[in-house]
């Protein structure tokens, strides 16, 4: 937020005197003299030294900014607006409603700080930034947002805007630059620092819903509660009443319209960031998957857990069918000895249960389990293990190469 | 919430630091009561649109209110000073904060009944009586459950109940007493400033 204030500040400096000597300028006659404009100028020279980025709608929206704020305080359409309640109110909300967050979008007081960044290192100036260091955190920018805005709607203080033109200047210089920290908020970009999208949301339609009360007062009234120049609303066929009432509107409904669409733009960045953060969630969670199936493939390469591609392997070595190794053993009378799960009848408790025996380790205590050493243990046992609990069972190579086929789908 | 939760070997025993379930629930509390008081003061300009300053039965003096109002913002100052000694663990000036706080509030009261009792208006002679004793009274219920909520908190500051990091009861009777502040501070310029101002 310190940020923010020096940006403020060095963008008060600037466009603070655009704005307000506009109503300086326009004297009782109703016209402007040649330098009024001279400060729009300098902010728009400050922002083309300033501006960095190659980027195409910041300036066309910088553009279309200053020449609104043009349009509404300086040209001679403010001058004739200025004389209609309703139209000096809409020339109100173009400034506060349509300038402002343009220029926001157009990161003007980013580029005009960096165009007068070595200018004010060398003036007192740079002290006056640093004073105005204020705490300028959301909440007190929403305060003071909506309390100018209803504040200077008051008749009496109106009136002494009408009447004085330096009150008139301070009128509209508090306009823009609460309005311009207002919308710094909305538009930040998303960051620790700043408000979060729902925080945003709330910040904008909490001000809709407050700057709408004056606009609702105002349209109900029943009298004229502002000094309105009764010839100029007759020239457009109104009683100052009904241009009184149209204002009200004005400020009602297409004020509202203005924070119910930049409301529309933050949810619909909100989905999108959602969306985004999900898919990327999303991928992180294949990415994952992966992973894992990476981790088991080279597992299974070590071959210390891959059973199945183990088994795969044993089949064209064994050569054998499992099923006929499964009848084999039922036939042999293994189970007597064995417990062997598959097999009807095969709990016995004199051998070593063969259960997974696809992923034991060692054969009979000393052999690899590999098909070849099984077949060969199968076939004569007595030969490897001399003297041996397992007796020779007359297993042909062939059954020997359908049982180990067996005895490998245990994992 | 998650990056807020600490690092702690123990598990916690109620929240830590001031963003509590009960920070939250006193966040839409002050929403609602906000509302409350958005229309009220609207129900007055309303009034005043339609009938002029005619309506306005007395215009209100300033001469208890100013002083009153300044005794509020001072109460706020003490109140917040409170809070931000209890979280540097500075146990008894947060309990004096915390006490003259409960003090201005109370004498904020005594005023704005003495106030009250000058009127030369009921709440059911006119109009405008009706706005101001509902609008200040409203307020002044709103400024008792803030006393209340502020002694309690100043008792179990007593008690020894709060630390740097257990301090939620703090915070949630702070935010409150400030928003208290706050719409005293539009009432006081509905009420007592627009009808100098025009």
């Amino acid at each position: 937020m310190r940020k923010l204030t020096s940006l403020l500040c060095a963008s008060a400096c600037l466009l603070t005197p655009g704005v307000a000597q506009a109503h300086v300028a326009l004297g009782p006659e109703q016209h402007h003299t040649p330098y009024a404009a001279l400060p729009l100028l300098l902010l728009a020279l400050a922002y083309a030294r300033g501006q960095r980025r190659n980027a195409l709608w910041p300036r066309i929206g910088f553009l279309l900014g200053i020449f609104l704020t043009w349009l509404a305080t300086l040209s001679p359409v403010a001058a004739f607006s200025e004389r209609l309640f309703s139209t000096h109110m809409a020339q109100h909300l173009v400034l506060m409603l349509i300038c402002a967050p343009l220029l926001v979008a157009a990161q003007t007081t980013k580029a005009a700080a960096r165009a007068l960044a070595p200018a004010l290192e060398r003036t007192p100036l740079r002290r006056l930034v640093a004073l105005a260091d204020l705490p300028l955190t959301p909440v007190v920018i929403w305060l003071a947002f909506t309390c100018l805005f209803v504040i200077w709607h008051l008749p009496g203080l109106y009136a002494a805007a009408l009447r004085d033109e330096t009150v008139h200047a301070l009128e509209h210089a508090s306009f823009f630059l609460s309005a311009y920290a207002f919308w710094s908020v909305v538009m930040a970009p998303q960051s620790r620092r700043t408000l979060g999208y729902g925080a945003r949301l709330f910040f904008i339609v909490s001000a809709a819903l407050i700057s709408g009360l004056p606009g609702a007062l105002i349209a109900l009234s029943s009298r004229p509660l502002y000094a309105i120049d009764p010839q100029a609303a007759a020239r457009l066929g109104l009683t100052p009443l009904e241009d009184q009432q149209l204002a009200g509107l004005v400020m009602w409904i297409p004020g509202g319209f203005a924070y119910i669409a930049a409301a529309l733009a933050l949810l619909l960045a909100w989905l999108r960031q959602s969306e985004s953060l999900a898919r990327r969630r999303q991928r992180g969670d294949g990415r994952a998957l992966f992973a894992v199936a990476l981790l088991s493939l080279t597992l299974a390469a070590c071959g210390e857990t891959a059973p199945q591609i183990r088994g795969a392997q044993a089949n064209p070595v064994t050569g054998g069918d499992p099923r006929k190794g499964a009848e084999a053993i039922a036939a042999i009378g293994c189970g007597a000895c064995h417990t062997i799960p598959g097999v009807n009848g095969a709990v016995g408790l004199v051998g070593p249960p063969l259960d997974r025996m696809g992923r034991r380790i060692y054969i009979a205590g000393l052999l690899r389990n590999t098909p070849e050493n099984m077949e060969a243990w199968l076939q004569d046992p007595q030969k490897i293990v001399p003297g041996g609990v397992m007796p020779d069972m007359g297993i042909s190579a062939e059954q020997s190469r359908d049982i180990s086929a067996y005895l490998y789908t245990l994992r | 919430m998650s990056d807020a939760a600490p690092r702690m070997m123990a598990l916690p025993v109620g929240s830590i630091g001031h963003k509590s379930f009960g920070w939250w629930g006193m966040m839409t509390v002050i929403m609602t009561e906000a509302s409350l008081f958005a229309y009220l003061l609207f129900a007055y300009f309303y009034f005043l649109v339609h009938y002029g300053h005619g309506w306005i039965a007395e215009k209100p003096g300033l001469a208890l209110a100013a002083p009153n109002t300044a005794i509020l913002l001072l109460s706020s100052l003490f109140v917040w000073w409170a809070e931000s000694c209890a979280a540097r663990d500075r146990r008894g000036a947060q309990a004096v904060g915390l006490a003259i706080g409960v003090v201005l509030g109370v004498i904020f009261l005594a005023i704005q009944i003495l106030e009250w009792r000058e009127k030369p208006f009921t709440i059911a002679s006119t109009s405008y009586g009706s706005s101001y004793f509902i609008t200040t009274g409203f307020h002044m219920a709103h400024v008792v459950v803030g006393v209340l909520m502020l002694a309690a908190v100043l008792l179990w500051s007593l008690l020894g109940y709060f630390d740097s990091r257990r301090r939620a009861p703090i915070s949630i009777a702070a935010v409150y007493w400030h928003f208290v502040d706050l719409v005293w501070l539009a009432i006081f310029f509905t009420f007592y400033l627009t009808p100098y101002i025009g």
